[in-house]
């Protein structure tokens, strides 16, 4: 198993910066998610992984060699694409078998391991077949099959559950992570689906607009996200952020509404709370937001409430059924030690 | 429902009108071709479609003044051998240019598309010169040599059906360990067949049909000579026997139209996904 290590990335398409220095490691056999909006630089930074782009300052060194002036096929990695690249004129079989072929494997020892990727991914039946004649799961298989057939030292995967239907990726999403589990192969996924991310990824980097925001485990920023962008962007539905002042152990939030928080010095700042982390209390609790019902979208697991509290829009989640309706005034009591602070002007975590 | 159908059929019938009277002046020309073919030369001057005393000595006769056979083979050879190297040497080129990054690609495809606008009759006397330095002139040679040379169309045409093709296919094969030369002749090349199809008919067709070159360099060898330019010597001989030249320009079109016929389908496919319409 090999470990992947990002130093100080730096891309620049002429005058256009896109990567400005994103260092993070990869420990040998981790799954880590690269995640974050479209356009950040996720599949840029990945391509110079894989050696398809190349490299403007930094490193990046996989098992301890930097291989910035490796050619891609002496890196020893395989890269599953968005839209699978298959080669449409070969067989499922052929697809597979592609790269043991430039290898200079003999036939015997291909149709070996084609078959044996194709059980682990059931596509046995399918082996003759073109990618044509496939359906959107079977052809994001085969270009599984590809990368796995060659056993090699990293899968590289940019956004390869994309172009599937919601109910196939939820499914494709955990028959990839069973097979990580299976291979123990290192991998970098990237995705702009923070869901894909939490539910696959062994740590999540995210990075946006070239810059990275933070690495962890999944839950460790869910809990703690570094800053108001990591916090806005990790968690679905997204935690409410607003603007405030903090003064003498609270933050005030708009005319009449204030939450209760340490002791800070007086300073703007912004608060934030997720909408699982709003209870829904009786009035005249202490410390509880008044707020107006604007919408309600029950999901049957959960009822996402929007809310308007001193012109500002707070969400909450439920998943208690509490009979409500449009216009109707409700109270939330933010849960003791779940909300964050971070700061107005970088957006980075106080506390 | 009907209502909404009226103007839709009146401008049907129009284009059927219109399209109509488009192919009948396109076909005028050929019909009276062929049925002035089937005149005695007695007969040429009647404006009748129809030959009176229809006949097929014209053909025979056509055999007797000039070598046709050897005409038609010279022609075929230098066309078949042009083509290959026009679908060879303009498909790598058309290749590199959508697939491989290089600095000034841009600009350097840009300089290749203008060279389309320098005619031919420019660069003549030089590759005289150079074809004469090289000992080749009166040889077939310089009519086929410079396809081998690539073309500013070709690559274009070429490049064009390329760049349909997701590059990540190439950048796929990269990481799998293809060179660059296996990516080409493994995957853009097989999945390139109707845009070759499309070109091979261009490139068949510019060659049969060439004349100025032949007549440079070959200008009376009627051993070694093309079709055109037989049928250009024909011409100054036998200018008053129009149902003998008719035959002879059949025999310079049919191929051409057989090859069309048959390869049709790729044809017009070739030209609508290389955005040239
Ligand atoms: N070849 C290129 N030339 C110029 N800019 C590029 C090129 N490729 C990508 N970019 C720019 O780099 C940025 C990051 O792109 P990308 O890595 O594809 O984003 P992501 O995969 O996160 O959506 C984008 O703003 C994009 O416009
Ligand atoms: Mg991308």
């Amino acid at each position: 198993m090999t470990p992947v290590s990002i130093r100080d990335l730096v891309k620049r398409y002429g005058a256009a910066q896109v990567l400005h220095g994103v260092s993070f490691d990869v420990a040998a056999g981790e799954f880590i998610a690269l995640v974050g909006p479209s356009g950040c630089g996720k599949s840029t930074l990945l391509r110079m992984v894989a050696g398809l782009e190349d490299i403007t300052g930094g490193t990046v060194s996989i098992g301890g060699r930097v291989v910035n002036d490796v050619a891609p096929k002496q890196r020893d990695i395989a890269m599953v694409f968005q839209n699978y690249a298959l080669y449409p004129h070969m067989s499922v079989a052929q697809n597979m078998g592609f790269s043991l072929r430039l290898h200079g494997a003999d036939r015997a020892e291909i149709a070996r391991r084609v078959a044996e990727a194709a059980e682990v991914l059931g596509l046995t039946a399918y082996l003759d077949r073109m990618p044509g004649q496939l359906s959107g799961g079977q052809r994001q298989r085969v270009a599984m099959g590809r990368a796995i057939v060659r056993q090699p030292q990293v899968f590289l995967f940019d956004e390869p559950l994309s172009n599937l239907d919601a109910a196939l990726r939820v499914q494709m999403r955990a028959e990839i992570r069973a097979l990580h589990d299976r291979l123990g192969t290192t991998s970098i996924f990237v995705t702009h689906d923070q869901v894909e991310a939490m539910t696959m990824a062994d740590r999540i980097a995210v990075l946006r607009a070239g810059r990275l925001e933070q690495v962890g485990r999944p839950l460790d920023l869910y809990d703690h996200p570094a800053n108001a962008f990591v916090a806005g962007f990790i968690g679905s539905p997204a935690m409410n952020l607003l603007p405030g002042q903090a003064a003498a152990g609270r933050v005030v939030l708009a005319d009449g509404l204030a939450v209760a928080t340490e002791a800070r010095a007086e300073e703007p700042v912004i608060w934030g709370i997720r909408p699982e982390h709003l209870e829904l209390v009786p009035e005249g609790t202490e410390g509880a937001l008044g707020a107006e019902v604007v919408r309600v979208e029950s999901t049957g697991t959960a009822d996402f409430v929007s809310t308007r509290a001193g012109g500002l829009v707070l969400d909450a989640l439920f998943t208690t059924r509490p009979a409500l309706a449009k216009g109707q005034r409700i109270w939330l009591h933010p849960m003791a030690g779940k909300s964050h602070l971070f700061d107005a002007e970088t957006g980075g975590r106080l506390q | 429902m009907t209502h909404l159908h009226w103007p839709n059929r009146w401008g049907d019938a129009l284009a059927f009108v219109a399209l109509g009277f488009g192919a009948l002046c396109m076909i005028g020309p050929f019909v009276w071709m062929i049925a002035t073919s089937l005149k005695p030369v007695a007969e040429q001057f009647d404006m009748a479609l129809i030959p009176a005393t229809p006949t097929l000595e014209n053909y025979p006769r056509l055999f007797d003044i000039l070598p046709m056979h050897l005409l038609l083979w010279n022609s075929f050879k230098i066309a078949l051998i042009s083509t290959f190297g026009q679908l060879l040497t303009c498909s790598m080129a058309g290749f590199i240019f959508a697939v491989v990054r290089f600095p000034f690609r841009n600009a350097i495809f840009v300089i290749l598309l203008l060279t389309l606008m320098v005619p031919g009759q420019i660069t003549a006397i030089p590759q005289f010169i150079i074809f004469r330095f090289l000992g080749l002139y009166g040889t077939q040679a310089p009519l086929y040599a410079p396809a081998f040379l690539g073309g500013a169309f070709g690559t274009f045409l070429m490049r064009q059906y390329f760049l349909t093709i997701p590059i990540e296919l190439a950048e796929a094969a990269r990481i799998d360990g293809a060179s660059l030369a296996r990516i080409f002749f493994t995957i853009y090349l097989p999945l390139a067949k109707p845009a070759l199809a499309a070109f091979a008919i261009f490139a068949f067709m510019f060659s049969w049909n060439e004349l100025f070159t032949a007549l440079i360099y070959l200008p009376s060898d009627l051993e070694k000579t093309t079709l055109t330019v037989g049928l250009a010597l024909f011409q100054q001989q036998y200018s008053g026997q129009w149902p003998l030249m008719m035959a002879a320009s059949l025999f310079s079109v049919a191929p051409i139209i057989i090859v069309f016929f048959l390869a049709q389908r790729h044809f017009i496919a070739g030209i609508s996904m290389s955005g040239l319409k």
